[in-house]
């Protein structure tokens, strides 16, 4: 790309950093203080942007573009689905789960399903399987990273990759995010509209969109249709379902994504979240795979169809605005690395290395222990990226299937069906997360026809029903368990005697002073 | 017996917080608030951290529960002296030496998740003894209801007001 | 419709208009949630 193009890039990281040391020299850090650490309560709109971008800035700005550029119109069903994903989930869990996880007083998504759920068993398989699954997550983030930085510098992609891998650790070890917090609305604003301008000035580019959908016709027509090129999907509903569903009600089972639903201020946050996402979702999710087909006539015999958005922003977008609309998205693309890496640092060392293995491990040992995953996730990360690197797309589809076949029935149950119960759930963990994982591993899909998140989501479905009514005798939901979902489901304030550790306060205190008061009595 | 406590200074009086659970419960049948005095270790927390943007200082408070060794960090507060009954205090179980281990673990794990990065903090942590917070039990014969007198938030105790 | 075979444009315009209706239900049926955000803010 043009020296522009990086002028304005660099141009952008001086400005951004910039703004966040000159707001640290004013001062401003102690506001900044309360802004980050004061248990900010998020809003309808933050729930909502958050609920989609919180894992998919590399798989959008790579993934989609490239899947549209291959397949033509096919790639429409992921969009037809995941247009619905935010309001689905918001609809369906968000208001629920708000008000279980505040009675139950859970603060993490593995907590909660402890709680629900009550068993070490639940949170030690939940933790491994959501470490395991968050890496491939952050190599997809690595991977659109160095490929975004190598595009737009020119330089090698290792060295490219390097300087990505490097920078998610410099931020993940060295607070990148306080850098830029003043930043991120900046940001999205930027991400937005250099979207849409590359939308806009592709079907300017072609006559419009009727105009460039005759010329995609007269190049394959099997592009046009439903059924991607040379009609190489037809008639195969199982694996449009899977398309379909993936993104959809895919969402409900990923606990990277749930979480959220636990920081809104209100559980009627949800109603107006389930708004702003499906408003957000109209104008952001087809999007970049419409670019990706209209790629098809912009660059044909585009090498890898991963970086078809970024060529074409190359192309049609003035030097500057691309500059511009590239950091901005590698922004986005290193703070979702920085982000799922802490996560992934957070429940190997708390939910898994301090409570299986090490209970008085030191603060020096617990930051060790989430630096040396990271470290280690870093490494495997840039080796695979470097030696073989897998699609993007097939990434984020793998670990999405996964993941959503492992723990949607555990955390829709968890607030819809008062039977499900611990073996109900681990079973259902167990199996979803196993013939997901199988059935990508040995690529059953293109023989059976049937997508690993369809079967998947069946089959862990089917075992927590069959073992939850099976084991309903012997491993019965608590009493006091039941209580709160009859209460969950009720629209309405927490009675008190309901009420668990409120953002996780009192909990203990009440404990003590029951005790206190009780033997007073006695 | 009686002695002096530094509480920390609340707004939600004895009828706030009755008519708070009054409110809920629907219920006319309180007893009166009753008032319980509850100890934590106090520490204030002087943190620094190099980030890309340079080095960073953080001045934290974090509280300690007493009874059982809970940490927290708390919003800046202000105490006054109280003289309270010895039936209305809780007595500490948990030592000094033992909250500041519990203090430096808190804080250190507040800034890591607050400031998304994984560092070891530099923490200098100064004792500031004990302080008090004033509950109230407010209740009936079927329930009682614990009430924090600095921000009304309640919680539900298995043992009975009546 | 844009050049799109029926079955595409449904596929690409229908879905989108399904989850505006959705939404729009699911706000109808929702309307008293809002019930619930004394809650938090009564303390």
């Amino acid at each position: 790309m043009s020296s522009t193009v990086i002028v304005f890039l660099l141009l952008y990281y001086v400005v951004v950093l910039g703004i966040g040391y000159w707001a640290m020299r004013r001062g401003a850090g102690e506001d900044l203080e309360g802004f980050l650490l004061g248990g900010r309560k998020v809003g309808p709109m933050a729930t909502a942007l958050t609920l989609q971008s919180t894992s998919m800035s590399g798989y959008m700005f790579l993934g989609a573009g490239g899947l549209g550029y291959l397949q033509g119109y096919w790639a429409m069903w992921f969009a037809a689905g995941d247009i619905g994903g935010g309001v689905l989930n918001l609809s369906i869990i968000g208001r629920r789960m708000r008000k279980l996880s505040q009675m139950m007083g859970a603060l993490t998504s593995i907590e909660y399903l402890e709680k629900r759920y009550p068993s070490a068993a639940v949170r030690l398989f939940a933790g491994i399987l959501t470490v395991f699954l968050l890496g491939f997550y952050v190599l997809a983030q690595l991977i659109a990273g160095g490929k975004g930085m190598a595009l737009v510098t020119g330089i090698p992609y290792p060295l490219a990759l390097a300087i990505a891998v490097g920078i998610v650790l410099v931020y993940t070890f060295m607070g990148g995010y306080l850098a830029v917090a003043y930043t991120d609305f900046f940001q999205s604003i930027i991400m937005l509209v250099g979207v849409m301008w590359i939308v806009i000035a592709s079907l300017s580019e072609l006559g419009g969109l009727t105009a460039a959908n005759d010329a995609i016709a007269a190049v394959d027509p099997t592009l046009l249709s439903v059924w991607g090129r040379d009609l190489g999907f037809q008639g195969q509903w199982g694996v449009v379902a899977g398309a379909l569903l993936i993104f959809s009600i895919g969402y409900m089972g990923w606990p990277h994504v749930v979480t959220r639903h636990m920081a809104m201020s209100q559980p009627a946050t949800a109603r107006k979240a389930g708004v702003y996402a499906t408003v957000w979702n109209l104008f952001f999710v087809p999007a970049p795979y419409l670019v990706g087909i209209l790629a098809i006539l912009i660059l044909p015999g585009l090498e890898d169809p991963e970086m078809a958005i970024f060529e074409v922003a190359g192309l049609l977008l003035p030097a500057a605005v691309t500059g511009l609309v590239m950091a901005a998205i590698m922004a986005a693309i290193m703070s979702t690395a920085d982000s799922l890496l802490l996560q992934t640092g957070s429940i190997a060392s708390r939910d898994l290395y301090e409570r299986f293995i090490n209970p008085q491990a030191s603060e020096k040992q617990m930051v060790l222990v989430s630096r040396a995953l990271v470290l280690v996730i870093a490494v495997i990360g840039y080796l695979v990226a470097l030696i073989e690197p897998p699609s993007v797309f097939g990434i984020v589809i793998f670990a999405t299937s996964v993941l959503g076949s492992a723990f949607l029935p555990a955390y829709v149950c968890a607030v819809w069906w008062r039977k499900a119960n611990t073996p109900g759930a681990l079973a259902s963990m167990i199996v979803g997360a196993s013939v997901a994982f199988l059935w990508e591993y040995l690529g059953l899909a293109a023989s059976t026809q049937l997508a690993p998140m369809l079967t998947g989501v069946v089959s862990s479905t089917v075992a927590m029903i069959a073992v939850s009514l099976l084991t309903a005798k012997i491993a019965p939901v608590p009493a006091d368990i039941l209580q709160i979902m009859d209460e969950a489901a009720r629209v309405g304030p927490i009675p008190p005697q309901l009420l668990a550790a409120s953002d996780g306060a009192m909990g203990s205190e009440a404990a003590a002073i029951d005790i206190a008061l009780s033997k007073r009595r006695d | 017996m009686t002695e002096p406590l530094y509480v920390i200074e609340g707004t939600v009086t004895a009828e706030c917080a009755s008519r708070q659970v009054r409110d809920l419960c629907d219920s006319d049948a309180l007893q009166p608030a009753q008032p319980i005095y509850y100890p934590y270790h106090a520490f204030r927390a002087a943190c620094t951290v190099a980030t890309l943007i340079g080095r960073q200082e953080r001045q934290l408070h974090c509280l300690v529960d007493a009874m059982n060794g809970q940490g927290a960090t708390a919003e800046p507060f202000t105490t006054r002296l109280r003289v309270a009954a010895a039936s209305e205090q809780m007595q500490p179980d948990i030592s000094p030496t033992a909250a500041h281990a519990v203090a430096r673990r808190t804080v250190s794990h507040h800034l890591g998740k607050a400031l998304r990065m994984i560092a070891a903090f530099d923490i200098k942590l100064e004792a500031e003894g004990l302080v008090w917070k004033q509950f109230w039990v407010v209740g009936s014969t079927q329930y009682s209801v614990l009430v924090d007198s600095t921000n009304g938030a309640m919680h539900p105790l298995r043992s009975k007001a009546g | 419709m844009f050049g799109l075979p029926v079955e595409t444009a449904l596929l690409v315009f229908a879905f989108p208009v399904f989850w505006v209706l959705y939404t729009i239900v699911f706000l109808f049926v929702s309307r008293h949630w809002k019930r619930e955000e004394r809650e938090d803010g009564g303390t």
